[in-house]
């Protein structure tokens, strides 16, 4: 009986704090909790395995560049005077096609930065000896001058391919500008179908033309539009856009310009391995080189020795001339010019005669097409005849597939000293026209 | 007198104490609830001021949330974000990090100034998010480093056992690596916000930023607002009310310098209190008036002076760092580590 009376009274005391305690939960409870209990989202399943490579190519092509027969020597220039945006390696393909043709490639300049003046007299001294030139990226300017220049090669028949990268710096437009094209300041992109990147777009509509020749797809690496009042050649697709431009119509990629030995193409990636050899961009590469090896240039007298593109003969008008023709050999044996003394003339043969006026019966038929008469007097076009003492006469005979120089002179000291000219450059004083100088060699 | 002590029996009878001591019970726990009770419950609030995301910054975030997921008093959270993004897998940590404490309370976000490709995809783990008319969004994509064009080769004094052992891919599979990163970026977007989201695909992975009414119209965000309504969402989430605000990032840094504390007790002694501001990136001074630049650490032969900055990072990371000088003595190549971005770029250095 005094226990339970003892836990009543325990209990009694144990209440207040219990209730205390009891309201104070029962509050925090129902007071702070008055909405819904939290449901967080279910964890989000990612279909990451849905993902997969944005392509269409399976492979790199099996491609073998099968060049036309070796159409003969010639030059391919390569602009390297104006700080230009590419490393030599990266061109190796697109060279070694050019060198499979036949052809030499010729860096003008070493890439280091010339002042517009030294790039000048680069391109004046390498173009005349090239049949065509690639300018990729030029950061240094074209000059008026420089322009000029590059005008005159086109105007003789040179062809010109004229790149340059979107993602590379460069003041492209100053040369392209004035041979009809205009490189844009964007880049094109497909969000929908790329090679692995937006940036890689497909081309895939051509107008036919012998750079598109064999083209059913090429993919380029970051390409840019140009405008072109000459054609366009390789579309890309309606819905590939130009990071700048509202609209690409009226650009692309790959056109040609007013004259159609310039070319321009606003890529560089796609030469570079393995970039070649996927889709048909090797048989694009292969087109370039074809592009860059089978113009006609009209070579001048003042491109001696660039225009003999077979091995020379050099013809004797008389025995007495040997030293004149050994030297002249050895001359163009410097010069890169395989030549040898040949007895008679070969109509196939680009061929060099030397002899004095009274030879000159053989060649009368190439002087008389160049305006050139040689009797009592030297008769020459445009200017009056002048006496034979101590005179020579250069001309070039050129027909389609043939280049015929004859050099003429009074006496044998006189075509030594002439032949001198020939061997160090200074014939270019006396030249009257493209195609024939007359010199004194007192 | 009789019946007053028959009325005094009748109070101290159990019919009558027990009610009036429940009823005092009863007021004095309403009384303690409302005045004194300490267990209110918190929305975290967690401020990110404009962070480029990397390891360290993505180290300090995960602290916060950390500290609000781990938290019983925290029923909802509220951060508050503006970043350009920054490394990948730094933004995807804060990301799944983010997830974690959505699994167990509320996030919601306020999307301040710039919140762009990492920053974004750290916004993707919240459970609602608000933006201002003039915040910029969104920015899905991938930035990286690629291997040249024409890749170097290797030495002959090096020997490597596969063809990408060396540099781990080459181009083109490197590029191909990204574009499904970028892929997987979006698609981390559409599957989270689902039936929200009115935009393509293909229009998202373009990269651009929208203004916040823009991203709101196209479900990149849910609302215009701010902290005000974001506090308020995560209360009503979380279903209470009464809460108090708990600012994340002063109770983190209190625990920061409660760390830096113990640490220099264990040392030379040095007056921690002098050295803390200076840690905390404040002007500070020494005994002798002259800043402080350094201290030192350590004890016995490993005592040795440091930098604050190295300090500060050691306290962030503990004694990881990512100094890559020297490494690893007599590795004959440098390394190089792949670097990939979930970032805004920006424009930068473009001189009209």
């Amino acid at each position: 009986m005094g226990n339970t009376n003892t836990l009543r009274r325990v209990s009694k005391y144990l209440l207040f704090p219990l209730l205390v305690a009891l309201t104070v939960f029962l509050a925090a409870f129902f007071y702070f909790n008055r909405g819904s209990a939290y449901a967080p989202p279910p964890s989000p399943d990612f279909p990451f395995e849905t993902l997969t490579e944005t392509t269409s190519i399976t492979g790199p092509s099996n491609f073998v560049d099968q060049p036309q027969a070796a159409v003969g020597r010639g030059t391919v220039a390569i602009d390297a005077t104006h700080r230009n945006g590419f490393r030599q390696v990266e061109l190796t393909t697109l060279l070694s096609r050019i060198n499979a043709r036949g052809y030499n490639t010729r860096f003008l300049g070493d890439f280091r930065p010339n002042d517009p003046d030294t790039a000048l007299a680069r391109l004046e001294e390498g173009l005349p000896g090239a049949d065509s030139l690639i300018i990729i990226g030029p950061r240094d300017p074209y000059t008026p001058a420089q322009i000029a220049v590059v005008q005159r090669f086109i105007d003789q028949g040179g062809r010109v391919l004229l790149m340059a990268d979107p993602t590379r710096s460069h003041s492209a437009n100053s040369v392209a500008a004035p041979l009809g094209l205009e490189f844009q300041p964007d880049y094109l992109f497909n969000q929908r179908d790329y090679d692995i990147n937006f940036q890689h777009i497909f081309i895939r509509e051509f107008q036919p033309d012998p750079v598109t020749v064999g083209l059913n797809e090429i993919v380029l690496y970051t390409a840019g539009s140009i405008k072109t009042s000459g054609s366009r050649l390789g579309f890309a697709s309606p819905e590939t856009q130009s990071s700048l431009l509202a609209s690409t119509q009226g650009t692309a990629p790959l056109v040609a310009g007013d004259n159609r030995n310039v070319l321009g193409l606003y890529d560089l990636t796609f030469l570079i391995p393995p970039h070649n050899s996927f889709a048909d961009n090797d048989q694009l590469v292969s087109n370039l080189a074809d592009f860059l090896t089978g113009g006609q240039k009209r070579f001048a007298l003042a491109d001696f020795p660039a225009f003999f593109q077979k091995d020379v003969d050099i013809l004797l008008g008389r025995p007495s001339l040997f030293p004149s023709g050994t030297e002249l050999k050895n001359s163009l044996a410097r010069m890169q010019v395989p030549s040898q003394l040949s007895r008679q003339e070969d109509i196939a043969a680009d061929t060099i005669f030397l002899g004095l006026y009274d030879d000159a019966g053989p060649v009368a038929a190439y002087l008389q097409s160049n305006g050139v008469r040689i009797d009592d007097a030297v008769t020459i076009p445009s200017a009056p005849a002048i006496e034979p003492l101590d005179t020579a006469v250069i001309t070039l005979h050129r027909s389609q597939d043939r280049h015929v120089l004859v050099v003429l002179a009074d006496t044998e000291q006189s075509l030594s000293v002439v032949t001198g000219y020939l061997s160090f450059g200074k014939f270019q004083n006396g030249l009257v026209n493209e195609n024939v100088g007359v010199y004194k060699t007192e | 007198m009789q019946k007053l002590a028959a009325f005094g029996r009748f109070l101290t009878s159990a019919w009558v104490s027990l009610p009036v001591l429940a009823a005092i019970g009863v007021a004095v726990g309403a009384l303690v609830f409302f005045n004194l009770y300490p267990g209110k419950p918190q929305i975290g609030v967690i401020t990110i001021p404009f962070t480029v995301i990397n390891e360290q910054s993505a180290f300090v975030i995960t602290s916060y949330l950390d500290y609000v997921r781990t938290n019983d008093r925290i029923k909802g959270v509220v951060i508050t974000l503006s970043s350009p993004g920054g490394g990948a897998t730094s933004s995807e940590r804060l990301y799944i990090e983010t997830t974690r404490v959505r699994d167990e309370k509320p996030v919601i976000m306020v999307m301040n100034s710039l919140v762009a490709s990492g920053g974004f995809m750290m916004a993707m783990g919240v459970n609602h998010s608000y933006v201002k008319t003039s915040s910029l969004v969104g920015n899905v994509g991938v930035v990286a480093g690629a291997p040249p064009l024409v890749p170097a080769t290797a030495p002959e004094y090096i020997i490597y056992t596969g063809p990408d052992k060396l540099f781990g891919s080459n181009r083109r599979a490197w590029i191909s690596t990204l574009d499904l990163l970028k892929q997987s970026f979006a698609q981390m977007v559409i599957t989270e916000r689902g039936d929200k989201l009115r935009i393509s695909k293909e229009e998202l992975v373009e990269g651009r930023l929208y203004a916040g009414m823009e991203a709101v119209r196209l479900g990149l965000a849910d609302e215009i607002g701010d902290q005000t309504e974001a506090i308020e969402k995560a209360a009503a989430m979380a279903g209470i009310t009464d809460y108090e605000l708990v600012d994340v990032n002063v109770e983190v840094d209190r625990l920061f310098v409660q760390k830096i504390r113990r640490i220099f007790a264990a040392s030379d002694g040095q007056e921690a209190d002098l050295l803390l501001p200076a840690l905390l990136g404040l002007p500070a001074l020494d005994a002798g008036g002259e800043p402080i630049n350094a201290a030192v650490v350590g004890q016995g032969q490993e005592q040795r002076k440091v930098s604050l900055g190295e300090l500060r990072e050691f306290m962030i990371n503990g004694a990881l760092t990512d100094a890559q000088e020297d490494p690893l003595p007599g590795f004959p190549l440098e390394i190089q580590r792949p670097n990939i971005y979930y970032m805004y770029a920006g424009y930068a250095g473009h001189a009209p």
